[in-house]
């Protein structure tokens, strides 16, 4: 085949290339450590005339517990709520305004804590619903509320972005996931300062305004991410048995009355402990001057005493269990089957094979999608498969996930068993040597086109430092490089095992699929089609499980006969059939 | 306002610097643009088509999604797999993909391999051979992805908005119909690509670590002899104006926790006088997180964690949008205040501070995202489909400079006039139908 060779060849020049380049890109990182112990990371890189500048904090959902869960997010939105010096027009009476609103928050509590005791009781139903709630709460609200109202009279509206903006910074951000919450934005190279100074201010000064109103607006924002999506609280549930005995078994966002419920007590202890500087690490790209960036640090984050206490290490390890957990649910939206194991975290020394063995099945060229998506008899439309994702849960534990949407027709328990063969074919045969340095000439010219410009660069160094090790940027692809073919098939039988997965299933609600049955039947010529079309139908409406078995069983020893015209129809009609009787049996199971 | 104490001074505002672009034209008419970019061994190539879902004939709505979706599925000498596989042994992938005004192949890896992406994109925009097995595979994929976004409320409103402003004209379509997905054969996609692919209404943009004068005879390699049959297409026409009174359309989703708001109508085109204007308006009134609409629904009110507006740029006339996925008990409430917003900016002047923020915020965005190659391109692709010349890019901030705010004022009266605005809102309708009635006729539709 002339097409193998010329990938052979043209895949060992590409080797050659990526060697040269591949090391002339190593990110030159200086590192300083401040009396306070806040840890400055200094990037010089004079190809863009601005800097990419954040700073992250080593604390994720990881580091809570039920009953706060979310408060690390419910955290990114009010740190841009302000400091003693932006964000009110009068800040001494802002501060009073907090502390009456605090009084009233403790009675309100109480009276939650009464509302709370009612609904285990079975006397009210919702408690976000107003009449759930008692005369002395609303009263209490209503005082609440004229004190919200005179604060918002003294505030600066977001003055914070405001001040960035007009000196012309852009793309200021904040994500929070399961290990850390980063910060950052882009300054032109000649407004270093003023990003020190803001920083600085709210680290050192934040004032958290508008506690309870944002804690709505996350609300909203757990609303729009999980609520309102088909599959958010199905992700939700499949996440928390995957992950049970972990602590990334609670969702990042947070339960809904946990957030609704988190105190501004908790979460000025929460700031003392990982808010403080020795818990932070600020990273710098782009074009500055070092000397003068170490000197404006020293002035600025120099001013934030250090923390009382260290941050509490976390000390849960996996358990780990002895059976394939099943998890199945019922969603508007595709037929999708997902296989997830537990694994290893960052930098562990099998993560780099993991790593390569889902880039082996994931993608266009990945094997996945040429045995479930290419073929003739193609049981899926898209598949994937992917180790410990990027800012996914992996300080302390890590996951290694394959998945597929089913073609139409296809089930779930189908889609899975396909995609499990590839898995068992790589702890079998060996990987082809060419297979691999493809992947691998991949896998390197993605971790460069990373570094082709500042803010990726600050993103990766933000996300490795919460982890561990931002050297891993570094050294992270040399690792990768040094992956051989008996590496794939070990790690593939080390972990790839019953023993650690999780399975997924996930059908189509009944009721909410369209299109789906005329999708299947524009395949099956058209001469036969209308006859194909009203027998689905009567298979739909068929209820008896033993008539319906009877009659697949007379369809198969019929198979060979079938005239080419209608072969689809009827392999159609096959896959329809066994489908209904799959479903006959499970409700009858149920009873 | 008074700067806070301690604040470093404010620094001059300085230009952005025009990006090195080599301009060149094949004889067959196929127009080149390189831009040089050192730093990483890398390079892309993009083949951008003038037309896109706006060429789709009557009929067949959302043809050109599915013509990108099987574009990569073979050409006369090579496999899908094939392919994929040479895109990837580059260091890259090659991609399809079709947008209202632009069908776009475009391939990326290093740059030493820059012949062998072009003669990728090439093979695929000239001998794209449509197997019958590779077209069954798009076609179950734009099943299944219609599926997935007809599952999600925010694509309903956004497709039922479209159709709202839009009527009969192409750009009511943003995305195929379960009926012309079963409709596309290889035969239809193999005629509509010779009618649509073609040099004289193409641009091929090299970005990366290249030698202009080498990319511009590479190009000629890979695309000197490629001729056009038959006639092109014609231009996109422009959409009638909608007029007529505010117009609200319900689709209801049952149960659903918010509502996903949609208010808005047509625009303008880029070339217009006022299309600066129009960029600090949509700035100022919904385009940041300090703009009126975000302050006042999410900060004020806590209604909605998104809302946002945004002024579309597209060849014939795109539209002018504000959105929010609120809470539905507060949909009412909201929807008031969207049109009280309009109104605001319609009937009164920015102030200066407003002005100044959202100049410097638009020349900043602009400086950044001109930081890389990749972001180069994206800008002179954006720039060629509507007609515009690179040049632009370099006078975007100083004309931004000149707008004043009696131009941002009248800007505002053409486009957020609320009288015969279309509304759309994805939500319970038994919740929120007769609230919602208070506003103007309620229509309700199908999702």
């Amino acid at each position: 085949m002339t097409i193998r060779r010329q990938i052979l060849v043209a895949a060992a020049a590409t080797a050659l290339l990526l060697g040269g380049p591949a090391a002339a890109q190593e990110v030159k990182g200086e590192e300083h450590v401040l009396p306070n112990g806040m840890k400055l990371l200094l990037v010089h890189r004079p190809d863009e005339p601005s800097v990419s500048a954040g700073w992250v904090a080593k604390v994720g959902s990881a580091n809570e517990r039920v009953g706060m869960t979310g408060i690390s997010h419910l955290f990114e939105h009010m740190m841009f709520k302000g400091t003693k010096t932006l964000g009110s027009k009068d800040p001494k009476r802002d501060l009073e305004i907090i502390e009456e609103q605090e009084t009233l928050r403790g009675e309100m509590r109480a009276e939650e804590s009464k509302m709370r005791a009612a609904w285990r009781r079975g006397e009210v139903d919702d408690l976000m619903k107003p009449e759930n709630k008692t005369a002395r709460y609303k009263e209490l609200e209503a005082k609440f509320d004229a004190l919200v109202k005179e604060q918002r009279d003294l505030l600066v509206k977001n003055e914070f972005d405001r001040i960035y903006t007009k000196n012309g910074a852009s793309g200021m951000n904040a994500f929070t996931s399961y290990d850390m919450t980063a910060y950052f934005i882009t300054v032109p190279k000649n407004k270093l300062e003023l990003w020190f100074w803001m920083e600085s201010d709210r680290l050192k000064d934040p004032v958290f305004r508008e506690f309870y109103a944002e804690r709505d607006v996350v609300y909203e924002e757990r609303r729009l991410r999980v609520e309102s999506t088909p599959t958010g609280k199905l992700d939700e549930a499949f996440d928390s048995i995957f992950w049970h005995s972990t602590p990334y078994t609670w969702p990042v966002i947070g339960y809904a009355s946990d957030v609704a419920n988190i105190t501004k007590q908790q979460a000025d202890d929460y700031f003392a402990t990982y808010y403080a500087p020795n818990n932070l690490t600020a990273v710098l790209v782009g074009d500055f001057d070092k000397a003068e960036a170490l000197k404006l640090a020293t002035e600025y984050f120099g001013r934030i005493p250090r923390g009382k206490t260290p941050p509490p290490e976390v000390t849960t390890l996996p358990t780990k269990w002895e059976y394939d957990l099943r998890f199945e649910g019922e969603a508007d939206t595709n037929p999708t089957a997902e296989i997830r194991w537990r694994t290893v975290p960052f930098q562990h020394k099998d993560s780099y094979a993991l790593s390569i063995l889902a880039e082996l099945l994931n993608g266009r060229t990945g094997r996945l999608y040429k045995s479930m998506v290419l073929p003739a008899d193609a049981v899926a439309t898209q598949a994937y498969a992917v180790h410990n994702g990027f800012v996914g849960p992996a300080k302390y534990a890590g996951s290694f996930v394959i998945g597929a949407e089913a073609k139409e027709g296809q089930l779930p328990p189908e889609v899975a068993a396909k995609a499990l063969a590839e898995i068992e074919r790589l702890k079998k045969e060996p990987v082809p040597a060419d297979e691999l340095r493809k992947v691998k000439n991949n896998v390197a010219a993605n971790s460069f086109r990373r570094l082709s410009s500042n803010f990726p660069i600050l993103l990766q160094l933000m996300v490795n430092e919460a982890y561990g090790d931002w050297t891993e940027i570094n050294s992270g692809p040399k690792k990768l490089e040094a992956v051989t073919a008996e590496d794939v098939a070990r790690v593939a039988k080390t972990y790839l095992v019953k023993e650690n997965q999780a399975t997924a299933l996930v059908s189509r609600k009944a009721g909410s699929a369209p299109s789906a049955d005329d999708a299947a039947l524009a395949e099956v010529p058209e001469q036969v089609r209308p006859m194909i079309k009203q027998a689905l139908q009567q298979l739909a409406a068929e209820k008896d499980a033993a008539k319906l078995k009877e009659g697949l069983a007379q369809m198969e020893t019929q198979a060979a006969q079938v005239p080419p015209q209608m072969k689809k129809g009827f392999e159609l009609l096959v896959t329809k059939a066994r489908e209904r009787l799959a479903e006959l049996e499970k409700a009858g199971d149920k009873k | 306002m008074n700067a806070p104490d301690g604040l470093p001074p404010l620094g001059e505002e300085r230009p952005v610097p025009m990006p090195e672009v080599a301009a060149s034209r094949l004889p067959n008419g196929l127009a080149v643009q390189v831009v040089p970019w050192r730093g990483v061994p890398l390079a892309s190539a993009r083949l951008v088509v003038r037309g896109g879902l706006s060429d789709d004939p009557s009929g067949r709505p959302g043809l050109a999604r599915l013509l990108a979706a099987a574009l990569r599925e073979g050409t006369a000498s090579r496999s899908g797999a094939d392919l994929a596989d040479l895109a990837q042994e580059a260091g890259g992938d090659l991609s399809a993909g079709a947008g209202p005004d632009s069908l776009t192949i475009g391939a990326y890896g290093l740059a030493a391999r820059l012949p062998l992406l072009l003669d990728l994109v090439a093979d695929v925009a000239r001998r794209a051979a449509f197997p019958a097995d590779g077209v069954a595979r798009a076609r179950h994929l734009a099943h299944e992805e219609l599926e997935t976004s007809e599952s999600e409320p925010s694509f309903l409103a956004v497709r039922a908005f479209a159709r709202e402003v839009y009527g009969t004209h192409p750009y009511a379509t943003i995305a195929p119909t379960a009926a012309s997905i079963d409709a596309v054969t290889p035969g239809l996609l193999a005629a509509e690509a010779r009618r649509r692919l073609r040099p004289e209404r193409a641009l091929l943009l090299v970005a990366g670590d290249v030698k202009p004068e080498e990319a511009i005879a590479a190009a000629g390699n890979a695309f000197g002899d490629w001729a056009a049959g038959g006639s092109a297409p014609p231009p996109v026409a422009a959409p009638a104006p909608t007029g007529g009174p505010r117009r609200i359309l319900v689709l209801d989703r049952p149960g659903s926790v918010q509502t996903n708001l949609m208010v808005g109508n047509l625009g303008f085109p880029r070339t217009d006088r006022d299309a600066r204007a129009l960029e600090l308006a949509m700035t100022i009134y919904g385009g940041s997180f300090t703009s009126r609409l975000v302050q006042n629904l999410r900060e004020d009110k806590g209604y909605t964690y998104s809302p946002g507006a945004a002024a579309s740029w597209l060849e014939g006339c795109g539209t002018v949008r504000s959105f929010a996925a609120v809470r539905t008990e507060v949909t009412g409430a909201a929807l008031n205040e969207v049109l009280y917003e309009m109104e605001r900016m319609a009937t009164t002047e920015a102030t200066d501070e407003e002005m100044d923020r959202a100049f410097r915020r638009e020349a900043g965005s602009l400086a950044i995202a001109l930081q890389t190659a990749a972001g180069v391109a994206d800008e002179l692709a954006r720039l060629w489909v509507l007609g515009l010349s690179p040049d632009e890019i370099a006078r975007f901030v100083p004309g931004l400079a000149e707008v004043t705010k009696g131009e941002v004022r009248r800007v505002s009266g053409r486009v957020f006039g609320t009288g015969s605005a279309r509304i759309v809102a994805v939500g319970d309708a038994a919740a929120i139908r007769s609230e919602l009635g208070t506003f103007g006729e309620v229509v309700e539709g199908e999702t």
